[in-house]
């Protein structure tokens, strides 16, 4: 379901922080490795963070300095770094880091929380990746035609299962949302069907839940999908028939950003760029 | 799901918004963590009250440790870090891995997101014998979809330091999940781990793996990896699988999918498939094989069945050892005719068929299975035992209520350990109580209580609430084990007393943030032990 993987230079940084190098060949804990290129490092200020490291400004941390990156201690850089080890006290791996120079300074001045800017950063992100998104009103919620309950076959006195199933079915559900507006791709109906996965299971819980009623953006990818796997495994019924494997197009919601209540709309609105192609922007 | 209300502690999950507010917030100073909780965290209460043995926990090898008729030496760790002490994620379903090289290596799996939100999840590490932890993020996964794994296990090689894992990795299209088979040669180090298998098709689930290093032989020195799992793309229904690499150790290994199930299903197995090693060459594999299924009530019916093979799987005809005398078919039926829901519930946690295994490590003929079974209105786990291969079985020689994740092993002794998660008490009063027994003959058993929580607090994030699974291992005469359950910090939670890492006040009964002043939510998380023979 998820598109495929974008092709990417290195890994994508979720912690970056102004930091000074305090001294090279040295890590805060003994479970890392050390060579030329750990450091332990003050950091000034963090500028994006998780939440599990928004509280490290004013702490020194181990840090891997990039590959090929000159530094000495006493030089304060802007590192852009991935996690790496957390024990006692928090290793990180720079994917890049830059001389702190002036043009640094509107970044290192924008103050506010940085676990904010990192989640509009990944808003962002969706709804660059997104090939539609809308603002309306849930109207229905169903299955997925093709899932009402039927009798099921039966070989030899024993169920038939229509196909396997994990604790990791998604069990499918469809919201019907009523287009209020477009705010980005190409919509002409009135009405948009929404594939979501209404599961508890670790895969799909942080996927949004949708009932009739919502109110909000819908931040909805395009994806192809069997026609088998868009039913709801656990209450199909019989065999699958042979044009069950024919893939149709759906939009998905499986992110906890893809869908904003109206009643919270600041980052969805300052993460989209254009204004809605029709109707009244709410 | 209906079978469910009249359990013991079935409850809908409660908010526990604000809860923290009606805490105290009393600051306590960060205790010193030999004694955050006020008592040595290496000795259980009995050893404490005959003061007669060391508190210090060994660090010589197992197979060194002196034969004792003391009370076991138990020690309980909670395993977050403290650069975590603010986390509140659902750390379920965890496995263990004790390097057999070395002790004190041990890493460790749980449902753990990468703390930074990167394309990596962790795993847990220690060092020293699991005294401390910290996470080190080498498995791939993906920020997108939440920097975790939707099921990991992992296992150390017998020789060379080789950790190797099963993952079902993020992203998978739809619900075909993706199997992953992992390695790393070092498990400190910062490399993602190496993967061995990307394999989708109709979908893989649940790996479950375990390793071993030929000791002598042709083979010495080959690493032998079995990840059971169930494969959905196996044709007939016939989904109980073994993926087997006989060479797993070198630059790029094969691997073979080894279809277990060989009787008519209901159209699919269940998830569990247990793989159990002897290092005689003996292997064995559990699973639930699947008689029936109605997909509507998730009700159905199963039978625990084992398979073997004597020579690694090696042979031609893989895990056909074990022909049962009822039937002529291969796959011994060690239960028939077990009940299942897959959409029931014991308190928060799901249910749906538990199994686990162990072979005796001083007799490959000697086999311990743990199964559940819907039996009227509770889950019980059965535990029964083979001395002849896996061919005739003994009735139960335990039978709890109610209870569920089995993990068994058996030590260097012969010594059968059981660990295992109850659910007592109703309502508000309901606990989750975490277990561990053990037996020298499967009649005289000894119970352990790890850890004794309140069932509902905190509230479920997801399914599995405590995991489908926990594990134990033995190396020499010591049980290793781990659990996941409520992290809520109070003494009497813990009877055996308990090591935090992370900030945590058992005065005030509170978690603390990483600033050692902030409350925290309770949450679930990893729990250690080591049970010291």
């Amino acid at each position: 379901m998820a598109k495929a993987e974008k092709d990417s230079p290195g890994p994508k940084a979720t912690f970056v922080f102004q930091g000074t190098v305090k001294k090279l060949k040295a890590a805060l804990m003994k479970s890392v490795p050390v060579d030329a290129r750990t450091a332990i490092v003050h950091v000034d200020q963090v500028l994006e963070a998780p939440a599990n490291m928004r509280h490290l400004a004013g702490t020194d941390i181990t840090v891997q300095l990039a590959e090929r990156a000159k530094a000495a201690a006493g030089e304060a850089f802007v590192f852009h770094a991935v996690g790496w080890i957390f024990g006692d006290s928090v290793a990180v791996r720079a994917v890049t880091q830059e001389p702190v120079q002036r043009e640094h300074a509107p970044l290192l001045a924008r103050g506010g929380d940085p676990v904010v800017h990192r989640a509009d950063r990944e808003l962002k992100d969706r709804v660059q990746d997104a090939d539609l998104v809308v603002s309306g009103t849930v109207v229905a919620v169903k299955l997925p035609e093709g899932s009402e309950p039927q009798v099921r076959a039966t070989r030899g006195g024993v169920d038939v299962a229509g196909k396997p199933l994990s604790e990791h079915d998604p069990k499918w559900r469809e919201a019907i949302v009523q287009v209020a507006d477009v705010h980005k791709g190409e919509h002409a109906a009135d009405r948009v069907s929404v594939l979501f996965p209404s599961s508890q299971d670790v895969r799909w819980f942080k996927a949004p839940k949708f009932h009739a009623g919502q109110q909000g953006y819908f931040v909805l990818q395009k994806s192809k999908i069997k026609e088998s796997d868009r039913v709801d495994t656990r209450t199909r019924g019989a065999a699958i028939p042979a044009e069950a494997d024919k893939e149709v197009e759906v939009y998905t919601a499986l992110h906890p950003e893809d869908f904003h209540p109206y009643t919270q709309p600041e980052r969805i609105r300052a993460s989209l760029d254009t204004k809605p192609t029709r109707g009244r922007e709410r | 799901m209906a079978r469910a209300k009249s359990r013991p502690g079935k409850q809908s999950a409660r908010k526990t918004a604000g809860a923290s507010a009606k805490r105290s917030r009393g600051v306590a100073k960060r205790p010193r963590p030999a004694s955050r909780n006020g008592k040595h965290p290496s000795v259980s209460a009995s050893a404490r009250k005959t003061k007669a043995k060391k508190t210090r926990p060994r660090k010589t090898k197992a197979k060194k440790a002196p034969a004792s008729k003391a009370p076991a030496k138990v020690i309980v760790v909670n395993m977050m870090p403290r650069s975590l002490s603010g986390e509140t994620n659902q750390d379920s379903e965890p496995t263990i891995a004790v390097n057999p090289a070395n002790p004190l290596h041990i890493a460790a799996s749980a449902f753990t997101p990468d703390p930074a939100g990167g394309d990596v999840a962790p795993i847990y590490v220690s060092n020293d014998g699991g005294m401390t932890w910290s996470l080190n993020a080498i498995v791939p996964s993906s920020a997108r979809d939440g920097s975790m794994t939707a099921d990991i296990t992992v296992s150390f090689s017998s020789a060379g330091n080789r950790l190797y894992a099963g993952i079902i990795r993020l992203p998978f299209p739809g619900n075909k999940t993706r199997l992953n088979i992992l390695r790393a040669v070092d498990f400190q180090s910062a490399a993602t781990m190496e993967v061995l298998v990307d394999r989708t098709g109709e979908g893989v689930d649940q790996p479950y793996v375990q390793a071993v290093t030929v000791a002598a032989g042709a083979d010495k020195g080959k690493d032998r990896l079995y990840v059971g799992d169930n494969d959905f793309s196996s044709p007939g229904g016939h989904t109980a699988t073994v993926d087997q690499s006989l060479d797993a150790g070198k630059s790029k290994p094969s691997f073979s999918s080894v279809r277990i199930e060989k009787r008519t299903t209901s159209g699919q197995d269940g998830p569990p498939v247990r793989p159990a090693i002897h290092a005689d060459g003996t292997v064995y594999a559990l699973f639930h094989s699947w008689r029936t299924f109605n997909g509507t009530t998730g009700a159905g019916v199963a039978d625990i069945v084992l398979v073997r093979d004597d020579k690694g799987g090696t042979g031609s005809s893989p895990f056909a050892a074990l022909v049962d005398p009822g039937d002529g078919k291969v796959g011994r039926r060690v239960a028939q005719n077990v009940k299942f829901n897959f959409n029931g519930f014991l308190g928060l946690q799901r249910t749906g068929g538990d199994v686990a295994i162990a072979v005796d490590a001083t007799n490959s003929a000697n086999v311990y299975v743990a199964y559940n079974a819907d039996e009227g209105t509770d889950y019980v786990l059965h535990l029964v035992r083979s001395q002849d291969r896996g061919l005739t079985w003994s009735a139960d020689i335990r039978k709890i209520p109610n209870a569920l994740n089995p993990a068994l092993a058996v030590n260097s002794a012969g010594t059968i350990g059981m660990l295992y998660q109850q659910l007592t008490g109703t309502g508000a009063a309901a606990r989750w109580v975490t277990k561990f027994e053990s037996s020298p003959n499967g009649s005289s058993w000894s119970a352990i209580t790890l850890a004794t929580v309140p069932a509902n607090d905190p509230a479920k994030q997801f399914d599995p609430y405590l995991g489908d699974y926990d594990h134990l291992m033995a190396v020499g005469k010591d049980f290793y084990g781990i659990f996941s359950t409520s992290n809520q910090p109070r003494k009497a939670n813990f009877p055996q007393g308990v090591q935090y890492q992370r900030n945590a006040n058992f005065t005030t009964n509170t978690l603390l943030d990483v600033d050692n002043t902030t409350p925290v939510h309770v949450s679930i998380d990893p729990f250690f032990f080591k049970v010291s023979g």
